[in-house]
């Protein structure tokens, strides 16, 4: 393409136009490849045609001619397509999406001023060359002008679609959430997970800004026929690469119709001291406001006052249950292998369902398709590797990431033979395979897996137990570009998630217990962006889940244990949704959806009943209904409405408001604040109802100093029903009657939440959250009552938190980074009175969460040591230093009280007490 | 289940300090509520209730619920009378043996009228427990930092009937005391005259074998659903560290075996977790654990505590220390790493025991017929266990 448009531009101009005698052809074709069309034609012409083989790949035509003047039997040829030909004496050169008019610069500027006036919608069209200014080097992207569409079907004062993908240069990975637009008017859209953007703006001439977090802004001049395609490569803002820069997410706060939504880009994390050396985009995702987490090592997090299972994980489509390594001290996620991920705290776009508080959704990184990549890290608990593959010419890339620990040499040198008995270690897996099918259809195929295998004594008396828990996916994504307005995607998923624990230091009582869940998911989605107005998009989803809820099986041949399992349950839960988001005027944007949401649980289950309006327990359960395998129990359904609206006050401000309704049919049991890894999940069934909230939320957003500050306020209003809730000790484990633990009642949850973030040298952001939640729990008795039936603060309730995440680019090279973390202390029961039972001092509890644990307050510091900062260099590599909790202050994760020598004591756990430096390597060749 | 995590995060952040610190706490609020502890076994006896209230955290006092008035219902409407011999402590007025397969409830009227009464509970008879063994281990204990090694003990029994599957065990330990220098003289000094003089024990004043008992302080359960044939095996009873000396000489360890029914068993297993929940990343959340009293007025007023019956099997066992494991062997509880001699004459025995009354004199002689004598002297800590523990062994006690 490139070497044809530079031979067109030399070309003289006062080439003869006419009177060249056109010679004739005669052929008839049917279904044939338009490529062998030419070579028909060039035997019969003895002409020579050049042009870019690949474009012929899907086009045929049919049809015949009999001895037709070549010109015209090309123009039919090509009249479908948005190829067009340029005959030049015996030679014939094909474009797409350009149209030769090799008309002289006089001409073209004497026609200029009459034409101006009369095409006027056209905005100043008139001949391919509009630019005075233009660069005749296509690869200077920014200056050239490109011709969009075939001119043959311009149509004067009308509006196009120009469509295409925005990638990354080199690595070819696609963009998600750039936003592209034109200045005047302002029209603007975002690219969708594949990097595909659609915009309909007027016919004529424009210049198109992209913007992207770490990206240098780019622009490209346009002049656009008629519906047509461009792909925009944009570069990686050297600068920015070494910074969590915010700096071109600019504007996309106060244009989307979306609120309650936060990008973080994977570069981004980069910078941010982190604890133990591994860098981790969950972690970072608590800094935001809205996103908390009950403390170090606790996994698990709790959106705008939602419980830890209420937040839907999702990596490349696929559900990521257990999102933590080694509890939660680590994400099961390797950064380097992650493009970026997405939370959508409100707004939740129609397209996601299943959990009530939030979306993290992830996307691994797609393979640079230009050259072999590679690149690592060193940590002293991981290492790392990361592999980028081009295949098949460029057509397809291979990413494969893995990560390991090597904790247990560690663990050996201590000293102590305590610890030597304990093993702890995970890996993590990642792949994904795109491959080009044509330029139309892409398919990705991705794959997870990740271990976590530990030996540690547990609180049992005289034992070690061997824990192991696997989480496993794999998708397979297939995307179709319609037209350029439309796009399908096609996916197949599924996901695992399996613990096992092995207990075998007591031989007669040796055994083996799991868990595991599956889901197998078929979806499909459309898109369809109709103009610049209207974008729609549907789809339907069908998600079956298959809990194994627990087993036990005798371990070795001296266990006495005998084998027990808890019937295997199943559901299906099928969605479909449809949602138009809708620019009413160039001030107002709303956004609609309905999901609707449909669960059923299927058999083989026996389900018991209990008496009426007594608690659900052993003494009052009556009968019970056996289901056959496959046969139906229990359907719950209900539209879930996602509305949004923008109202644009001015260019730098705007206000925006929301309503969502999310249902959950999949619950996890859980007695502890955290998330255990050891905590099973259940579906709702004739006891459990599903969990539903509703959303209301309303933000205001304003930028200032060209963008360079962005700001925002956000109210919220949750209001939850069927919250799930357990009687105090409840046992959850290998129990098949979980209704008589459960308690449900509904919950409130509410708060603002106050963010601003800076770019530049200096960048970062700071926000604080004012967050309340509650639950009621009022059942029948009183064993099923708390607080005596009164809202009571729930245990992750977390009132205020203040982040502050800073870097500071001191030179190239040296960087400073700073964190600053304020949470308030977390609602605890503390004990109201000591009673003697068996001869045991023993605390005596009442209301729950009445008390709260102390302020939690740290402080991070980091320096990054770049080996060089050219992209290109062929190894290039970092050091990066960082002290985690520099004060060193004693955050308490929980309090608990204890009776040592006749006297309640109350005690502090812990985790990181002191300040913990950490060194760690990465590199990349 | 509950992995315990303390440690490790602690080798992970490379911080040797403890992970728990001691934390004030402001107040604490009061909640007075009644606590039943009672007990009715097939044992004849005279059985045993105690009622009490809460008392606040940070007070001694026990705060015993006096003037009540309590019997017991058998299934057959007898009824049996207990009356109060200590201040909350209320007694049966005949002494009785639970029946097996009959249902006992317990009721109770406090002074201030309130009428409360147990769920009614069958006694199910215990199956004998076949056997008290032990094995070598090295533990974490809360007691410690580090991991401490000595001998866990462990029960197996089974019940053929099926009747019996969920127990609560207590256990009764009885050591002896055998002290490194023992002291076989005694010295006599008469503080007026300043004369002094020694003698040797007779065997019943001997001070160097002693006995100390102990009991269990903990809720100990163990079931046998989930096992084949009804069996308990390897179930941990009581462990004890070499850091003690009580498995220095002879250990005896008795352990009663109580067979419960299944809501006291989940009340037992609530009462432990909820009393040895100590920072983990997980606790579990806290609240009321009630058992099996009601107020028959106010159905929502908190009663703590249960009424157990259980029927009730025991069997003692005794271990010198060398059987369990070699090596199982304790330092006396005190360091006693020598002792002196002094001579009669040269060194005053009067400057060494008038002055000092923590020395004993472990034993006397004359080294040659001219020689005066010469006394071995140690340490009272290291020659005499009776000023600590009792001389008399337990009446069963067999060496």
């Amino acid at each position: 393409m490139k070497r044809i448009a530079i031979a067109l531009l030399t070309l003289p101009l006062a080439i003869a136009l006419f009177g060249q005698s056109m010679p004739s052809v005669t052929a008839d074709f049917s279904q044939a490849n338009l490529q062998e069309v030419i070579r028909n034609f060039e035997a019969q012409t003895e002409h020579t045609f050049y042009y870019e083989p690949s474009w012929m790949d899907s086009l045929y035509f049919s049809g015949s001619f009999d001895n037709r003047p070549l010109n015209e039997a090309l123009t039919a040829v090509f009249e479908n397509s948005t190829l067009d030909y340029y005959i030049q004496e015996k030679n014939v050169y094909l474009t797409r999406d350009v149209r030769i008019l090799a008309e002289p610069t006089i001409l073209k500027a004497l026609h200029r001023d009459e034409e101006v006036e009369a095409v006027e919608f056209e905005k100043g069209l008139l001949f391919a060359r509009e630019y005075l200014d233009q660069s005749n080097d296509e690869t200077d992207y920014e200056n050239f002008v490109f011709e969009i569409g075939n001119r043959k079907n311009l149509v004067a004062g009308g509006k196009s679609t120009i469509a295409g993908y925005i990638k990354e240069r080199g690595t070819g990975e696609p963009l998600s959430g750039a936003v592209v637009y034109t200045g005047d008017p302002i029209i603007a859209t975002s690219t969708d997970p594949n990097g595909f953007y659609s915009l309909t703006i007027p016919n004529g001439k424009s210049t198109l800004i992209v913007q992207y977090v770490g990206m240098k802004s780019t622009r490209r001049n346009v002049v656009l026929f008629s519906n047509g395609q461009l792909n925009i490569e944009m570069e990686v803002d050297v600068i920015a690469l070494q910074e969590v820069t915010v700096e071109s997410e600019r504007d996309v706060n106060i244009q989307n119709v979306q609120m309650g939504v936060s990008r973080l880009n994977v570069q981004e994390t980069k910078n941010v001291p982190i604890v133990l050396g591994e860098k981790d985009i969950m972690k970072i995702a608590t800094t935001f406001a809205g996103v908390q987490s009950i403390g170090e090592g606790a996994s698990g997090f709790n959106v705008r006052g939602g419980k830890s299972d209420q937040n839907l994980v999702i990596l490349n489509d696929a559900t990521v249950y257990n999102a933590s390594h080694f509890f939660g001290f680590f994400s099961v996620f390797n950064s380097d292998a992650i493009h970026d991920m997405e939370i959508y705290k409100s707004s939740i776009p129609a397209r996601f369902g299943g959990r009530l508080s939030s979306v993290f959704d992830i996307e691994s990184k797609e393979s640079n398709r230009d050259e072999f990549t590679g690149y690592g890290g060193i940590s002293p608990i991981t290492s790392k590797l990361t592999v980028e593959i081009p295949l098949f010419d460029k057509k397809a890339g291979l990413m494969l990431a893995g990560r390991s620990t090597y904790s247990n040499w560690i663990l050996k040198r201590v000293g102590n033979a305590d610890f030597r008995q304990n093993r702890v270690s995970f890996s993590d897996f990642i792949m994904r395979y795109d491959h080009d099918l044509s330029d139309k259809d892409k398919l990705i195929v991705s794959g997870y897996y990740s271990k976590d295998d530990f030996r540690l004594s547990s609180d049992t008396l005289f034992s070690f137990s061997d824990f192991t828990f696997v989480n496993a996916n794999a998708s397979a994504r297939w995307i179709r570009e319609i037209n350029t307005n439309m796009t399908s995607s096609v996916s197949g998923i599924y996901s695992y998630y399996n613990y096992e624990l092995n207990y075998d230091e007591s031989k007669p009582n040796a055994f083996v217990q799991d868990f595991g869940i599956n889901e197998a998911t078929l979806k499909g989605d459309l898109n369809y962006y109709i103009d610049n107005t209207h974008s729609l998009a549907a789809g339907i989803e069908l998600k079956h889940i298959a809990i194994n809820p627990g087993s036990k099986k005798p371990f070795g041949k001296a266990s006495v244990v005998s084998p027990f399992a808890i019937e295997e349950e199943r559901g299906l839960q099928s969605s479909v949704y449809v949602s138009d988001e809708y620019n009413l005027s160039e001030d107002i944007t709303l956004y609609g959806g309905l999901r609707y949401s449909m669960f059923s649980t299927f058999g083989k289950q026996t389900v018991y009943s209990y008496d009426q309006g007594a608690p659900k327990n052993n003494d009052t359960r009556q009968d019970s209904v056996v289901y056959g395998a496959g046969e139906h129990i229990k359907t719950y359904h209900g539209p879930e409405l996602r509305l949004s609206a923008r109202y644009k006050l001015d260019n730098s401000s705007s206000l925006k408001a929301g309503y969502n309704r999310t249902r959950q049919y999949v619950h996890t049991l859980s007695n502890s604040a955290s998330l255990s890894p050891t905590d099973t999940w259940r579906l709702s069934n004739q006891h459990l109802l599903p969990q539903i909230a509703d959303q209301y939320s309303l933000g205001y957003y304003r930028n200032f100093l060209g963008n360079k500050f962005e700001t925002s306020v956000e109210v919220y209003y949750k209001d939850l029903q069927n919250l799930l809730d357990f009687k105090v000790g409840s046992q959850f484990l290998l129990n098949p009657n979980i209704e008589t633990v459960a308690l449900q009642g509904p919950g409130k949850s509410y708060g603002v939440e106050v963010s601003v973030k800076k770019s530049g040298k200096l960048n970062g952001w700071v926000n604080y959250a004012y967050a309340r939640t509650f639950i009621r729990l009022d059942g029948n008795s009183p064993e099923e009552i708390v607080n005596e039936g009164r809202f009571f603060p729930s245990n992750y309730d977390i009132p205020h938190t203040i982040n502050l995440v800073a870097n500071y680019k001191l030179t190239h090279r040296i960087s400073l980074s700073y964190n600053f973390t304020f949470n308030s202390g977390r609602p605890v029961t503390y004990p109201v009175g000591s009673y003697d039972f068996k001869g045991i001092q023993t605390v005596h509890y009442t209301d729950r969460n009445a008390y709260r644990i102390p302020h939690y307050m740290r402080m991070d510091f980091g320096v990054n040591l770049e080996a060089g900062h050219k992209l290109d260099k062929l190894a290039y590599s970092y050091w990066s230093f960082s002290v985690y909790n520099m004060l060193g202050r004693d955050n308490p994760f929980s309090v608990f009280f204890d009776i040592r020598d006749g006297e309640v004591q109350g005690y502090q756990l812990i985790v990181f007490g002191n300040p913990i430096p950490t060194l760690s390597y990465n590199f990349k060749f | 289940m509950n992995l315990s995590l303390k440690i490790f995060i602690c080798v992970l952040a490379l911080a040797a300090v403890g992970c728990t610190k001691p934390f004030d706490t402001e107040s604490f609020d009061f909640d007075k509520v009644i606590v039943v502890d009672g007990q009715i076994t097939d044992e004849d006896k005279f059985h045993e209730i105690l009622l009490s209230y809460t008392y606040p955290i940070g007070e001694d006092q026990e705060s015993p619920l006096t003037g009540a008035t309590v019997w017991v219902e058998n299934g057959a409407g007898q009824r049996i009378d207990y009356e109060e011999l200590e201040p909350g402590k209320y007694l049966s007025t005949i002494s009785f043996a639970g029946q097996a397969g009959q249902a006992y409830r317990l009721f109770f009227t406090t002074p201030a009228g309130g009428e409360y009464a147990s769920t009614s509970s069958e006694l199910i008879p215990s199956p004998p427990i076949d056997s008290i063994y032990a094995e070598y281990a090295v533990l974490s204990t809360d007691e410690s930092t580090y991991a401490l090694d000595g001998a866990q003990f462990f029960i197996d029994s089974h019940d053929e009937t099926q009747g019996a599957k969920y127990f609560r065990y207590e256990w009764v330990e009885d050591y002896k005391i055998s002290v490194p220098f023992p002291s076989f003289y005694e010295y006599f000094f008469d503080l007026e005259t300043q004369w002094d003089s020694t003698a040797a024990r007779l065997p019943d004043e001997f001070v160097h074998v002693c006995y100390q008992s102990g009991t269990s302080a903990s809720i100990i359960i163990g079931t046998s659903v989930g096992t084949s044939e009804n069996r308990v095996v390897e179930q941990p009873v009581n462990f004890v560290s070499t850091e003690t000396d009580r498995l220095r000489t002879r250990y005896a360890l008795q352990v009663m075996q109580y067979a419960v029914n299944e809501s006291a068993y989940g009340f037992y297993r609530k009462l432990k977790e909820s009393n040895e929940s100590t920072g983990s990343l997980f606790d579990k959340q806290q609240g009321t654990i009630t058992g099996n009293i009601l107020s028959l007025d106010n159905p929502t007023e908190t009663i703590l505590g249960f009424f157990e019956v259980a029927g009730v099997s025991s069997k003692r066992r005794f271990f010198n220390p060398t059987d369990i494991d070699v090596r199982i062997a304790p330092q006396f509880r005190y360091r006693c790493p020598s002792s002196s001699i002094v001579d009669s004459s040269r060194d005053s025995l009067l400057y060494y025991l008038a002055s000092s009354p923590s020395l004993r004199i472990v034993t006397a002689y004359t080294p040659t017929a001219s020689d005066e004598f010469r006394y071995q002297i140690a340490s009272q800590t290291c020659s005499d266990c009776s000023w600590y523990a009792t001389t008399t062994p337990p009446e069963y006690w067999e060496n």
